[in-house]
């Protein structure tokens, strides 16, 4: 969600600039120069410009009149092409956390399906109620942990760890729901950003 | 729905000029007269009245507080569930404003307690459920020193959207109030 919100923008100045190359060289006629220019013009401040660089040819930008097929055409690459999560634990219960009247349990496993090793990934949950809004904080559970090339690592609640929830508030609405949790709320996982070993670091 | 509504009178006030002006009318006015305007039939928005009736039970302020807490603030409502279905959940958000419109205090109430049809539920901020307070933050603290909270704020339950058990989801309000900006004097 996030990583398409922060697109947008980039896909409407690619949009304009593919409409303006266009009309000033006529349609199928933009050099690969132009093409690159405009896809790194959609990343946000340059940070992610090696995962995006060449995902779209010079021929892929312009080779036909079709706008909204040229912006389709373009392979902009999302958290899915760096790592992969598999949500393992997703429930609350009355267990005490730390001194708080129960517990939320948000576990995970994030894969690392690139060629580098991770440094760190920064990912947070939110809970959404049947309205799509958020049931109170949202949920860090980044992990700085160097992950392999192909390895997992664990986000979240692992071992003896907890999210705590007092009986107040959205806490308590979570608490309510605890043996609904599936069909009352929604559990999101966003990956914002990932550190890789050789410096780059990629915005989503 | 107002410039559909104004566009009659904005007829009526062409003809009447045209009959104004000396008995020579005007081409335009005449093609006006004859372009009759298609008559769209807008389904009127629904109105939380409809569904719910919404009675404020209890606001009061408890400025003892305890050790950590400067105060408390119940707020209760009574929801009557009016309409023939069974409501699963409310989003609703909670407003009190000083009787000089400041925004004193602002929580959206977002709850999944079922509400069978004809009955009736306690809402909002009361018992165990009160909401605690802190001086420390400006708005809080004109909020605590209010003597009557009766008489010197205006409280407000705004009910956003209600989800029925059926599916349905009736919308009052798009958008959800990004509420108090609570900025915490040092």
């Amino acid at each position: 969600m996030k990583s398409k919100n922060n697109l947008l923008p980039g896909l409407g100045f690619l949009l304009g600039l593919t409409l303006l190359l266009s009309s000033c060289s006529g349609a199928g006629e933009a050099d690969s120069s132009s093409s690159e220019s405009s896809v790194s013009a959609s990343t946000d401040g340059g940070e992610s410009e090696d995962s995006l660089a060449g995902a779209g040819s010079s021929s892929d930008v312009s080779s036909t009149d079709d706008v909204s097929e040229e912006v389709d055409e373009i392979a902009i690459k999302s958290t899915e092409d760096f790592v992969r999560i598999t949500l393992v634990e997703f429930s609350v219960s009355n267990q005490k956390c730390s001194f708080g009247d129960g517990s939320l349990e948000i576990r995970a496993v994030l894969t690392n399906v690139t060629d580098k090793a991770i440094l760190a990934a920064e990912v947070d949950a939110d809970i959404l109620d049947v309205f799509g809004e958020s049931i109170g904080r949202g949920f860090n559970i980044s992990t700085d942990e160097t992950i392999a090339p192909g390895a997992d690592a664990n986000l979240g609640t692992w071992g003896n760890s907890c999210f705590r929830l007092s009986n107040r508030g959205d806490d308590r609405r979570l608490l309510e729901m605890k043996d609904e949790l599936d069909t009352k709320a929604n559990l999101v996982i966003s990956v914002t950003r990932i550190a890789f070993d050789d410096g780059e670091v990629v915005q989503f | 729905m107002l410039s559909r509504s104004l566009f009659p009178l904005s007829l009526t006030f062409s003809l009447f000029l045209a009959g104004c002006s000396g008995g020579v009318v005007e081409p335009e006015t005449e093609s006006v007269d004859e372009a009759v305007p298609t008559v769209i039939e807008v389904p009127p928005e629904p109105q939380v009245d409809e569904f719910l009736e919404v009675n404020l039970v209890m606001f009061e302020l408890d400025n003892e507080g305890s050790r950590f807490i400067d105060g408390y603030l119940f707020v209760e409502y009574e929801i009557r569930n009016l309409s023939g279905k069974g409501i699963e959940a409310i989003a609703a958000t909670l407003t009190i404003e000083s009787k000089a419109g400041e925004l004193l205090y602002s929580e959206n109430l977002n709850s999944e307690s079922g509400l069978a049809p004809g009955a009736a539920a306690s809402y909002g901020l009361y018992g165990d459920q009160r909401a605690p307070l802190l001086r420390r933050v400006p708005q809080w603290d004109l909020l605590l020193d209010l003597e009557d909270p009766g008489a010197d704020a205006v409280v407000d339950l705004e009910i956003r959207k209600l989800m029925f058990e059926d599916g349905d989801l009736v919308v009052f309000r798009e958008d959800v109030p990004e509420g108090i900006k609570i900025e915490v004097e040092e």
